[in-house]
């Protein structure tokens, strides 16, 4: 990266989310990033924790299913239940190629704007699915592929992880159909028991992807235990180095901030691993828990002071309606975090972190350009609605509800 | 927790009103649990709330205010609201809008909601006057028909106008054995009645046309949804749409019911100098119908994605108003108003506050309540 788009890079990391938002637009938007994609790398994990979404190109939609086990191939190691982003290039050209007709009409789509959304609605599953088949063939044939040696990988690494990407997009139809569906168990039951049987690599990425996925993982958990014991030793080890692969993954997120739906993911993950019946996993999970715990409420005050009370000191004279309503965005943004985030223990400190703001705010010298609505909105949504009511009523918190206010003079009829 | 902690909640119970007035007025609520609900009269004076029932499943709880803290912490914004509304002498859907207008006037829902309810206290104000003349020019028309093309052409004088409204009052007021000035008032008294409904082809269209017009799209957008292949979200679209085609049908009629007055003029007047409560509720009738469509509509409007517009079905299914049996009576032919129950809200439980869904989707509708003002 040159000098320049260093530092840029450095200023997008400590933007304001709007800012990176539009620097996201607006490099997903060029048709050659070239460059401009190195300013995205640094920001990965805090376009995860803000929820920025991506613009899908051809091959982003097809290993959109391996999202959240995809590495920085700098940290990737072969064991791990992950895929290096360096392979995702030379792969994904590949399917592009054999699957022309298909990758003509996704081009299009793209190309006429169709949403992210509904571009993985219409074309996700049947991509998936034959995509599946060309890495499948891509491995067995074992010849190297244009465009590998870029990748920084062994030529030996190429069919493993070939082998391993198909099984999970040829099993991520079923594996929807599993989360969302009726027949649930039974379906995820036969689909892990396949992919037991294609190895333990295959397993191992393909719980890693479940389990990072699911907002209730006690079930699958439970299943995979099942599946491992069928399918022997071997398998238990996957289970496990997916349970490690995940949460290292939260470990890494949390470094750069949790977003609340992964908070919440987490915080169930780890639930339903200590309420499992292995010890090391138990251990394991105790562990993490701890450090994402104290990664989550070092975020949320670290933020609360950035993003919210900060600029409300500063600004001054009459805050114009969009400055309140930015802050009233990153203020309700916070909120939801800790409501995601206090699940993974000591609730109270999480409350007292945004107690102790809504007091800040409640200072005259805390948000001197807010009105007394406004304030009061900001205390509602850092400290709840007793709290706000009380400061518009001019009372304390927990004394009896105030008369309604004067009866309408009105009778429209 | 407060004192209402101590409150039981009563049973729920199935909702198959006969009246309007028992089927309540849709409340613009900004806290999510609070989707759907209606407020009436209680039995025992002030108001009661018919609440979905929050597991999801069908059935409703009739709640004092109390008992809505029970199930859920309402914003500040539906605290103040509800005491607005306990202050109201009559329980409609014009009351209901004036009352969420004062509370997001004071700014509790937000900047933006506060802009809103200036602006629609605003358009309130234009509609009333162009109502209030096209009124009286109905009224010359009617009386002095001769020469009215110019006029109705924008060729005659202000002046000419004037001239004929004088009049045309001063001609008609005998009849009603009323003073020229008091027929003045009661054309004033008349247009804010009929300032939502308007006359025929009023433009720019005043609310109630506006609301009928937003309904026609959404039932023609849920065309090609009623025809897809997932199950859920087709059977999602084509109870909303079913809903919309029975209401646009009811509605229009009873808009035409009550347009049909102006075009005798010195018949409305008689009728709205004797009658005044009778006129005032034909009039209301087709808000009446529309009561709780407006966020559907803007459920629908707000979806950019198909994704969205698939999740937003959900939403607008579960809030699709039952109509009541009254309804039958007021069209004067009958209306199948069972099986709208049909669908809930679909959400995990306690899936929303987990993630953090709850503060978006305050301040989601917060926007929804801009958007209605």
């Amino acid at each position: 990266m040159s000098g320049d788009l260093r530092t840029v890079a450095r200023a997008l990391r400590d933007a304001p989310a709007a800012r990176v938002r539009e620097a996201v637009a607006m490099i997903d938007a060029l048709a050659e990033r070239g460059a401009a994609d190195a300013l995205i790398v640094p920001l990965r994990g805090r376009l995860r924790q803000l929820g920025i979404p991506r613009r899908l190109g051809f091959v982003r939609l097809l290993f959109l299913p391996l999202d959240s086990v995809i590495r920085d191939p700098a940290f990737w190691r072969a064991e791990q239940a992950a895929v290096p982003r360096s392979a995702l290039a030379p792969l994904g050209a590949a399917v592009q190629a054999a699957l022309s007709e298909q990758a003509g009409a996704i081009r299009a789509a793209i190309a006429a704007g169709m949403p992210g959304a509904d571009l993985v609605d219409r074309f996700g599953p049947p991509l998936w699915t034959a995509g599946a088949e060309v890495l499948r063939a891509l491995s067995a044939a074992a010849a190297p592929r244009p465009g590998w040696d870029r990748t920084g990988l062994p030529t030996a690494c190429l069919a493993p992880i070939a082998t391993a990407c198909a099984c999970v997009l040829g099993a991520e139809t079923a594996l929807r159909a599993a989360i969302d569906g009726p027949d649930g168990p039974a379906v995820m039951a036969r689909v892990l028991a396949a992919t037991a049987a294609a190895g333990p690599d295959c397993l191992a990425l393909l719980s890693a992807v479940l389990l990072g996925r699911c907002a209730a993982p006690a079930g699958p958990l439970a299943l995979l235990a099942r599946a491992a014991t069928a399918a022997g030793p071997a398998a238990h080890a996957a289970v496990d180095r997916a349970l490690t692969a995940v949460f290292e993954r939260l470990e890494r997120e949390a470094g750069a901030g949790l977003s609340a739906t992964a908070a919440d993911q987490a915080a169930g993950l780890l639930a339903a691993v200590a309420n499992g019946t292995s010890p090391r996993q138990q251990a394991l999970a105790q562990a993490v828990q701890l450090r994402l715990d104290a990664a989550c409420r070092a975020r949320l005050e670290t933020e609360l002071a950035a993003q919210v009370l900060a600029p409300l000191r500063e600004l001054t004279g009459e805050a114009a309606p969009a400055a309140v309503v930015a802050l009233e965005h990153e203020a309700r943004a916070l909120a939801g975090y800790a409501a995601a985030a206090r699940q993974l223990g000591n609730a109270d400190r999480y409350d007292r972190l945004l107690r102790d703001a809504a007091a800040a705010v409640r200072a005259p010298a805390g948000a001197p350009a807010l009105t007394p609505i406004d304030r009061v909105r900001m205390v509602e949504i850092l400290a709840g609605p007793e709290a706000a009511l009380a400061l518009l009523e001019g009372r304390e918190p927990g004394a009896a509800i105030a008369p309604p206010p004067r009866a309408s003079a009105r009778n429209p009829g | 927790m407060s004192a209402a902690t101590s409150i039981a909640l009563p049973l729920v119970q199935a909702f198959h009103p006969a009246t309007f007035l028992e089927r309540g007025v849709a409340v613009a609520f900004t806290t999510p649990h609070l989707a759907g609900v209606r407020a009436r009269p209680a039995e025992r004076g002030g108001i009661e709330f018919i609440v979905p029932n929050p597991s999801g499943g069908r059935g409703v709880y009739i709640l004092g205010w109390q008992g809505v803290c029970q199930i859920c912490r309402p914003t500040v914004h539906d605290t103040r609201l509800n005491a607005h509304l306990a202050a109201l002498p009559a329980v409609t859907p014009a009351a209901l809008r004036h009352a969420a207008r004062e509370v997001a006037g004071e700014g509790l829902a937000g900047r933006e909601a506060q802009a809103a309810a200036a602006a629609g206290l605003a358009a309130e104000g234009q509609d009333r006057l162009v109502t209030n003349f096209l009124l009286l020019l109905a009224l010359v028309r009617q009386m002095e028909p001769e020469g009215m093309g110019e006029l109705a052409a924008g060729r005659g004088s202000a002046f000419d106008l004037e001239q004929r409204a004088r009049r045309s009052v001063a001609r008609i007021a005998p009849r009603l054995g009323r003073p020229a000035e008091a027929i003045g008032a009661a054309l004033e008294e008349l247009a804010a009645v009929f300032a939502g409904i308007g006359l025929p082809g009023q433009a720019p269209p005043p609310r109630i046309a506006r609301l009928l017009a937003g309904l026609r799209r959404l039932q023609q957008d849920l065309g090609p949804w009623v025809l897809r292949t997932e199950v859920e979200a087709a059977a999602r679209a084509s109870l909303v749409a079913a809903g919309a085609a029975l209401t646009l049908t009811c509605a229009a009629q009873t808009l035409s019911e009550a347009q049909a007055m102006t075009a005798d003029m010195a018949e409305a007047l008689r009728r709205w100098t004797d009658t005044p409560g009778r006129v005032a509720e034909l009039v209301a009738r087709p808000e009446w119908l529309l009561d709780g469509w407006e966020p559907i509509c803007l459920l629908w409007t707000c979806a950019g994605t198909d994704a969205e517009r698939s999740a937003a079905l959900g939403e607008m299914a579960a809030l699709v108003p039952v109509l009541p049996r009254e309804t039958s009576e007021w069209i004067g032919m009958a209306v199948e108003t069972e099986g709208q129950l049909a669908y809930r809200k679909n959400v995990p439980l306690n899936h929303d506050w987990r993630t953090g869904t709850l503060f978006e989707r305050v301040a989601r509708n917060e926007h929804l309540r801009a958007l209605a003002a």
